[in-house]
């Protein structure tokens, strides 16, 4: 198995055209497409768009009604304590203080909220188009004033999330969470957020809380994007060497050796996903160093950043060995080379490796289930500065990919070591 | 030592091999003669275990080696018809290589790195990378992978095609001394004649899928006579001068060959009756003669066809 990894790695080192194309091509697309078209994308950076639905089931003026039959019903109120807080609780709208977050200038540039009933937002989040609904129950009004005013555990919103667009998500959870915080420590509100318990120590506001997520520059866009798209062209050319093994019969003196078919697939499989693994390395340090497109990123983005290049790696080197058993069945290179000029152009675009995709488009929901528009959600989701849970949908499908690859291509691989 | 019995193997509706049968002796050569697409490289995919005959047995050492290629695998070498190797690494990395798939490491894998560059005579080439040879090199290095193990067998297919004279003597030279030095047991297929009547004790000839003729050299080339062949070169070969000289008393047959018209004998013919028909037909000889019968003749008588066609 090592022989046949050392062998593997020897000829992709050793073959120059192919390695221009896997890493000097990709360089200068960067640079040319993160120069040139960076102000034709977004002034200066690709900023996350959101979009999230409010539906109010609350009725405020049955919720004020109910309040005050609660206050009539709490026993140790002194009449003066009732007028004061009756009074008080005219002055409050939790339905308001929600809307001045949610509305507010400061998000209205990232953040598009629109008011629908709950069928529709279910609707739009299960097709992605919003990333978040958040429901406002029944009897919030009543909840919110008896937490704030007698004392009592509090309203709870609704939010539910996408899981199509995770790190959008957990943007408008970063959202909510704060805005409960920040209820909390003004009129100890109690737990806001289904789910999220307040800090009420850590009062860092919703808006504080999005700015967390940062902005992608136009060339650390395109180094994620076209370091997505070329890494699929090892597949092509790991394929397609060992291919070229078949035809010339050196596959044959493997056999007679007595040496394992699964290696032999095994080995393209890892060399693929080192090949990779070593592109992505040369094309970020490429980028960061030349370009400064990392510039300023924290550690944690570099652990997210290698976690998916490794699976990514392993999806790419699963497709390569498909390939090479499809060639084998085959018996010609066809596969390998219709892969390389057409199946990797297309897998781009539908990656979102040209320019960003529209959340919940066609193409944004297709793409994320490509191991090049996976790896480069994640990319992107690291960059912004996403927590490392935001990226396990990603890791998922670029795992999942990878063993369900490998396994058809064994399945279609001559396990027996002979020709069909 | 390895037997095949009643071979077949079909692609799609084709019949490649059709009932093939043969042995081979431990230190024999053995040579497998036939035209392009007569099935000697099917048989020898057969004989490899690199391919299951649809019916049929491969039988090394008194067991199948269709059920257990194992044995048979460990003792056969394979010089491919194509240059199987790497032409981005050098010689010796693809004979460390092929030799590593062999469990051959270290000093071993060394001393039978040296002893097959020795062999073919490339040892001071070593490091050249393999796609810098000529095309008679490669040839070389393409045998000398098949050596790294010692085996038992080597099955050569069409080794020497499209090279030049001086490394093909070498190729037939080297598998001459491993036969007779080492008792190497070599099976060879070609459709160069002369270059099996040199080298190997017994012949199979094939065309179509099947044998047509076996034995030893001698006993094969008995198939046309002792008479040997009558050869008729002549400026021009109209239709009528072939058909009339299978007329003449004692000729078998009359076969166009690249070099003139190839006269079998049955019976001892007269050379002035070839040139009075000749003569006949306004025909201006330029050369006859009595040659030995060669395994090309043979084929030729067999089949109609040269080895070549």
């Amino acid at each position: 198995m090592l022989r046949f990894l050392a062998k593997d790695l020897k000829l992709q080192l050793r073959d120059y055209r192919e390695l221009a194309l896997l890493l000097l091509m990709p360089v200068i697309l960067i640079a040319v497409l993160g120069f040139a078209l960076g102000g034709f994308l977004t002034d200066e950076a690709i900023e996350l768009e959101i979009r999230a639905a409010l539906v109010v089931l609350d009725d405020e003026a049955s919720g004020r009604e109910e309040f005050r039959g609660l206050l009539l019903g709490t026993a140790d109120l002194s009449p003066a304590e009732r007028i004061g807080l009756l009074a008080a609780s005219a002055t409050i709208d939790p339905q308001q203080l929600l809307d001045g977050v949610l509305f507010s200038e400061e998000l209205a540039d990232f953040v598009l909220v629109e008011r629908l009933d709950g069928a529709a937002a279910s609707e739009r989040l299960e097709a992605d188009l919003v990333q978040a609904v958040i429901t406002v129950p029944q009897g919030f009004t009543r909840d919110v004033l008896a937490g704030m005013l007698l004392g009592d555990r509090g309203g709870q919103l609704q939010v539910a999330l996408s899981e199509a667009s995770p790190l959008r998500a957990s943007i408008v959870s970063d959202i909510m969470e704060g805005f409960a915080r920040e209820v909390s420590y003004q009129s100890a509100l109690g737990r806001l957020v289904q789910g999220a318990p307040p800090t009420p120590a850590a009062v860092d506001g919703a808006v504080e809380t999005f700015e967390a997520a940062r902005g992608v520059s136009s060339v650390a866009f395109y180094t994620f994007g076209m370091a997505a798209m070329f890494a699929l062209f090892v597949v092509g050319s790991i394929s397609g060497r060992a291919f070229l093994e078949k035809d010339s019969l050196a596959f044959d003196r493997i056999l007679v050796s007595g040496a394992s078919p699964v290696a032999f697939l095994l080995s393209k499989t890892i060399a693929g996903g080192i090949t990779v693994v070593l592109q992505l390395a040369f094309l970020f340090l490429a980028g960061g160093l030349m370009l400064g497109a990392f510039a300023g990123q924290p550690a944690s983005f570099w652990v997210s950043v290698t976690l998916t290049g490794l699976l990514f790696g392993l999806s790419v080197g699963a497709l390569g060995a498909l390939v090479t058993a499809i060639n084998f069945r085959q018996d010609n290179k066809s596969l390998s080379d219709v892969f390389s000029s057409v199946m990797v152009m297309v897998l781009a675009v539908f990656g979102g490796s040209f320019y960003p995709l529209e959340p919940g488009s066609f193409l944004a929901r297709i793409g994320q289930w490509t191991p090049n528009g996976a790896a480069l959600n994640s990319f992107l989701a690291a960059a912004q500065g996403a927590p490392l849970s935001a990226h396990v949908p990603d890791f998922l499908r670029l795992s999942g990919a990878g063993i369900l690859l490998l396994l058809i291509a064994f399945r279609l691989f001559h396990r027996r070591g002979v020709r069909a | 030592m390895l037997v095949a019995r009643d071979l077949r193997k079909s692609w799609r509706k084709n019949l490649a091999v059709d009932g093939v049968s043969l042995q081979l002796g431990k230190g024999e050569s053995v040579g497998l003669l036939g035209p392009n697409g007569a099935g000697k490289s099917t048989t020898i995919s057969m004989l490899s275990t690199l391919m299951p005959p649809d019916s049929g047995d491969v039988v090394f050492q008194g067991a199948s080696a269709v059920r257990n290629p194992a044995p048979l695998r460990s003792a056969l070498g394979i010089v491919p018809q194509e240059i199987a190797l790497y032409p981005e690494l050098s010689a010796q990395e693809n004979l460390e290589f092929f030799g590593g798939l062999y469990g051959l490491r270290g000093a071993r894998l060394k001393a039978a790195t040296d002893d097959a560059l020795g062999i073919v005579g490339l040892a001071d080439r070593r490091r050249d990378t393999v796609k810098s040879y000529s095309g008679g090199m490669k040839r070389r290095i393409n045998m000398a992978a098949a050596l790294l193990h010692e085996p038992e067998i080597l099955i050569m297919d069409e080794p020497t095609v499209g090279i030049d004279p001086q490394s093909r003597n070498h190729i037939l030279e080297s598998v001459r001394r491993l036969n007779r030095e080492r008792g190497l047991t070599v099976l060879y297929t070609s459709h160069y004649m002369e270059e099996v009547e040199q080298l190997c004790d017994r012949v199979y000839v094939m065309d179509a899928g099947r044998i047509i003729a076996d034995g030893t050299i001698e006993d094969v080339r008995s198939v046309i006579g002792e008479q040997g062949v009558i050869l008729l070169q002549a400026t021009s070969y109209p239709g009528q001068l072939r058909t009339d000289l299978e007329r003449l008393a004692g000729v078998g047959s009359v076969q166009a060959a690249p070099d003139g018209l190839r006269i079998s004998q049955d019976e001892p013919v007269a050379l002035s009756e070839v040139f009075r028909v000749a003569e006949a037909h306004d025909v201006s000889v330029t050369n006859l003669s009595v040659q030995t019968a060669s395994l090309e003749d043979v084929f030729l008588h067999l089949t109609g066809r040269t080895l070549r066609d």
